[in-house]
């Protein structure tokens, strides 16, 4: 681990510590290792003592925003502390945009980040199972149970996304764990689509009717979703008025996931938490990136950037120059 | 008229206020048109989900329309402005899931524009017919 | 104990691929494993250890349609005369498309109901609710492991009528047509824990043949008389008496893989004791309430059921439910007895490990541990049992 992750780490710790003695909050929400050291997991963490287990490292993927959503906080009127990153920033900037979080019982540290190694791509590498992952400096060093180790360069495990990030820092914060990272030059960028958007629409309709055939529908991407927040009332269950199809197939499971897709436009900066998710591993940045893509190339926006600014559904502007007939 | 008609299922959701009564007028006025389009009537531009659209291709529409009032003209001032950003992104999804561009669209038609809304449909249906029924795999 | 050379592993499939459709854990194009059928251009996949999903969907799809019905319309309650012609009408459809007329609405209503055929009836005979014109044809699948084998085994009580319970018609036709053809593990993982709740990496509850990969091929033994009529195919080989101790010691090596991370005994007790217990909401708080967990499970077995309807003609089917869907518990009225996160998490644990086994006498865990290795945030049931056992002993240590 290098030194400015280790620096964020302490940082993180030191103002866990500090909102807990404070009284600040009545839970702080982090990242802390899982049952063996290969797997982060979030950790909430309620006593000053428990600080400690806290951590910082490039397998923190999950987007604690998540938690800060309707009937997640327990109490539901706890106050909150809570780490992002630059990318669940911008989730939870878009809830507090729409006021559907409430701003006075957060405490939000911000955590630089340089980027979130993509762990499924680096399992698959391995047929026995993974169970520590660590790193020195540029490196990783991968253990499996059986006892094979490798090396592997950092750069090349990260996240798709990670490798192209926009946004390294958090846009919301009332803390900062570390110093702030340059800011990335230049347009937004979205990978991993061109392959897809080359195909005919006979092809793209087979990638996705393969790719869409395989959900097990158990609502993973919704749920983990930080910016999804009906819960009981999602219309992708609902049965009085029972608009989304029940069934397991490949046209009611990409019908729910656009009704996802299209339910969260505005709000949804692609953090990938949906992707990551999903058990089945369903290409879903297919769907959302694109959405984005779409929306910047449409109205130059990107969802979750500041907190004064309006979501680009709840607002117009009577010029919109837009291709109706 | 086109051979076509008749070949493609189509939904047209219009507005109360302007597009339902615009057709309303072209029927009155007994402007041909052809019958392959079914119309769903909606208060306002501004009700129609996304998802409307969704669905109306995933249970086999070969085509869909929406028509609004023309901007400025809303029965609520502003419903169609919110609507045609949300139509504008569904116009551009749809490619991306492998559905023809040509199959969606979305227009502006006033009551009393009877003729208009004549050559909207007699337009979009020749089109779509001219595609054929949809063969989706994945909506 | 016969053996079966590594390389005639495809004869084996070919040769039983003849008689039934034949799964197998593949590796699809994006790296996941799951159960597929075999063809002579397909791999089975041994070397990942567990496929993403159980093959449960095979005797319990994840859809199901049980009937599909029409609805035809009529203006009864101002044109009565509009009902006889309706009957008359349905009464040709019965006849020309073999339909059966399940229900009809009273003439206030304005429609009447026909169901077109569905087979059923209840012990074999024809009407709603018997197997009836299902499918069927046997099927094999083979390459899952003793925890996927025992996964059905227990949920075959609550479809099985055990206790006087519903006896589920459909369920049983598939399990009874099913052989299942299991492979011991060669490299358990740290989520494993079947050797906590009595099972074994080379266990054979719900397994007609066991399998187990030793140097050259595999040890096989027949569990069931069913297996045992499979295994007298030639292309099984007598076993040297060596073959059986590479078995023995394989499965010693893989007993040795799995960890017992708690202590069954004092869990039903501790679930008992600690149902109304803060603990429940510090467990669940990091749950996201989907339902990954139960869809991956080798044994929760939940479904609902759907009528969908598209111009009056309608689908009657069931698919997979969860214990975190809201529409799980949601009432009638509009009240919904497990309203928060922590009421819902609470359950599945408590249903695989106190309401089942007191109802069905079995778990509805098996130990494979995919629960933990799929949850988005890593819930894990083990810490879970661990933690509420101790809720028994926190009581009696205080008491």
């Amino acid at each position: 681990m290098s030194g400015a992750e280790i620096a964020r780490q302490d940082r993180i710790r030191e103002l866990a510590r500090q909102a807990l003695t404070e009284g600040k909050v009545d839970y702080f929400i982090g990242w802390k290792a899982g049952h063996v050291p290969s797997e982060v997991i979030p950790a909430f963490v309620r006593n000053v003592d428990e600080c400690d287990m806290l951590l910082w490292n490039p397998l923190c993927h999950h987007n604690l925003t998540t938690f800060l959503k309707r009937k997640m906080p327990d109490p539901p009127d706890a106050r909150i502390g809570v780490c992002v990153k630059g990318c669940d920033s911008r989730t939870l900037v878009a809830l507090l945009q729409e006021t559907l979080v409430d701003k006075e019982r957060l405490y939000v540290v911000g955590v630089p980040c340089d980027g979130i190694i993509d762990r499924r791509r680096l399992e698959k590498a391995f047929s026995d199972e993974v169970i520590d992952i660590a790193f020195q400096g540029e490196q990783v060093v991968v253990t499996t149970r059986g006892g094979e180790t490798k090396e592997l360069a950092y750069e090349e495990l990260l996240l798709e996304q990670c490798a192209s990030c926009d946004f390294p820092n958090p846009r919301y914060y009332d803390d900062l764990a570390g110093e702030l990272l340059p800011q990335p030059e230049g347009p937004p960028r979205f990978p991993g689509l061109e392959e897809y958007e080359a195909l005919s629409a006979e092809e793209k309709d087979r990638v996705l009717a393969d790719a869409f055939a395989t959900c097990i529908r158990c609502f993973a991407c919704i749920h983990v979703c930080p910016v999804c927040y009906c819960w009981d009332q999602c219309v992708n269950r609902s049965r009085r008025p029972a608009l989304v199809g029940q069934k397991v197939a490949a046209k009611e499971n990409l019908m729910f996931q656009m009704v996802h897709m299209f339910h969260v436009a505005g709000r949804c900066p692609s953090c990938g938490a949906c992707d990551r998710s999903c058990p089945v591993e369903i290409p879903l940045y297919l769907l959302h990136r694109k959405m984005n893509k779409e929306l910047f190339e449409m109205l130059g926006f990107q969802a979750g950037l500041n907190v004064e600014d309006k979501p680009v559904f709840q607002t117009f502007n009577i010029d919109d120059a837009l291709g109706e007939q | 008229m086109t051979d076509s008609s008749g070949n493609v299922k189509i939904i047209a959701i219009v507005c109360n206020w302007c597009s339902y009564a615009g057709a309303d007028g072209a029927g009155t006025a007994r402007l041909k048109q052809p019958y392959d389009f079914r119309v769903m009537r909606v208060p306002c531009t501004g009700r129609v989900d996304p998802l409307l659209a969704l669905k109306a291709f995933e249970k086999g529409a070969d085509g869909v329309l929406i028509s609004g009032c023309h901007p400025g003209d809303c029965h609520y001032s502003e419903g169609n402005y919110y609507a045609r950003r949300k139509f504008e992104l569904l116009k551009r999804m749809l490619p991306h899931l492998g559905i023809e561009p040509e199959r969606y669209t979305y227009t502006w038609v006033s009551a009393s524009e009877a003729a208009r809304w004549q050559q909207v449909v007699t337009n979009f249906v020749t089109k779509v017919g001219e595609l054929g029924p949809r063969q989706g795999g994945a909506l | 104990m016969k053996f079966l050379a590594r390389d005639q592993l495809p004869t084996l499939l070919a040769d039983l691929s003849t008689a039934a459709e034949v799964w197998v854990p593949v590796k699809q194009q994006n790296g996941v494993v799951q159960f597929d059928r075999w063809a002579p251009d397909v791999d089975v996949e041994l070397d990942v250890f567990l496929a993403r999903q159980s093959p449960k969907e095979n005797v319990f799809p994840q859809t199901e349609t049980y009937l599909e019905y029409r609805y035809l319309m009529v203006c009864s309650a101002q044109r009565p005369e509009f009902t006889d012609q309706t009957r008359e009408e349905l009464r040709q459809l019965v006849e020309s498309e073999g339909g059966e007329v399940v229900a009809e609405v009273p003439p206030v209503a304005q429609e009447l109901l026909l169901v077109a055929d569905v087979g059923g009836g209840s012990q074999g005979e024809p009407g709603l609710g018997s197997a009836a014109g299902m499918d069927d044809s046997a099927q094999i699948i083979l390459g899952l492991r003793p925890c996927d084998a025992r996964g059905l085994s227990q949920m075959d009580n609550v479809f099985g009528g055990y206790g006087g319970f519903y006896f589920d018609p459909y369920y049983n036709v598939r399990r009874n047509n099913t052989t299942i053809i299991a492979v011991t593990c060669r490299t358990p993982r740290s989520t494993c824990f079947c050797r906590a709740l009595g099972g074994s990496p080379a266990g054979t509850e719900g397994v007609d043949v066991l399998m187990t990969e030793i140097e050259g091929g595999f040890a096989v033994e027949a569990v069931t008389p069913k297996g045992e009529s499979l295994v007298e195919r030639s292309v099984f080989e007598k076993a040297q008496p060596e073959v059986e101790e590479s078995a023995v010691a394989a499965k010693q090596a893989a007993e040795a893989g799995v960890n017992v991370p708690f202590e069954l005994d004092g869990v039903r007790e501790g679930l008992k004791a600690g149902f109304d217990s803060p603990v429940w909401h510090d467990l669940a708080m990091r749950c996201i309430s989907c339902g990954t967990c139960t869809y991956v499970c080798p044994s929760c077995y939940c479904f609902n059921i759907n009528d969908e309807i598209v111009e009056g003609t309608g689908e009657r089917f069931r698919c997979w439910d969860n214990c975190f869907n809201p529409m799980y518990t949601l009432e009638t009225s509009g009240h919904n007895p497990r309203e928060s996160k922590h009421a819902r998490f609470r359950n599945r644990f408590s249903h695989k490990f106190w309401y089942y086994p007191d109802k069905y006498d079995s778990l509805l865990c098996s130990g494979c541990g995919r629960c933990i290795m799929y949850c988005p945030t890593h819930v894990d049931i083990r810490e879970v049992l661990r933690t509420m056992s101790a809720e028994t002993t926190a009581e009696k240590g205080e008491a």
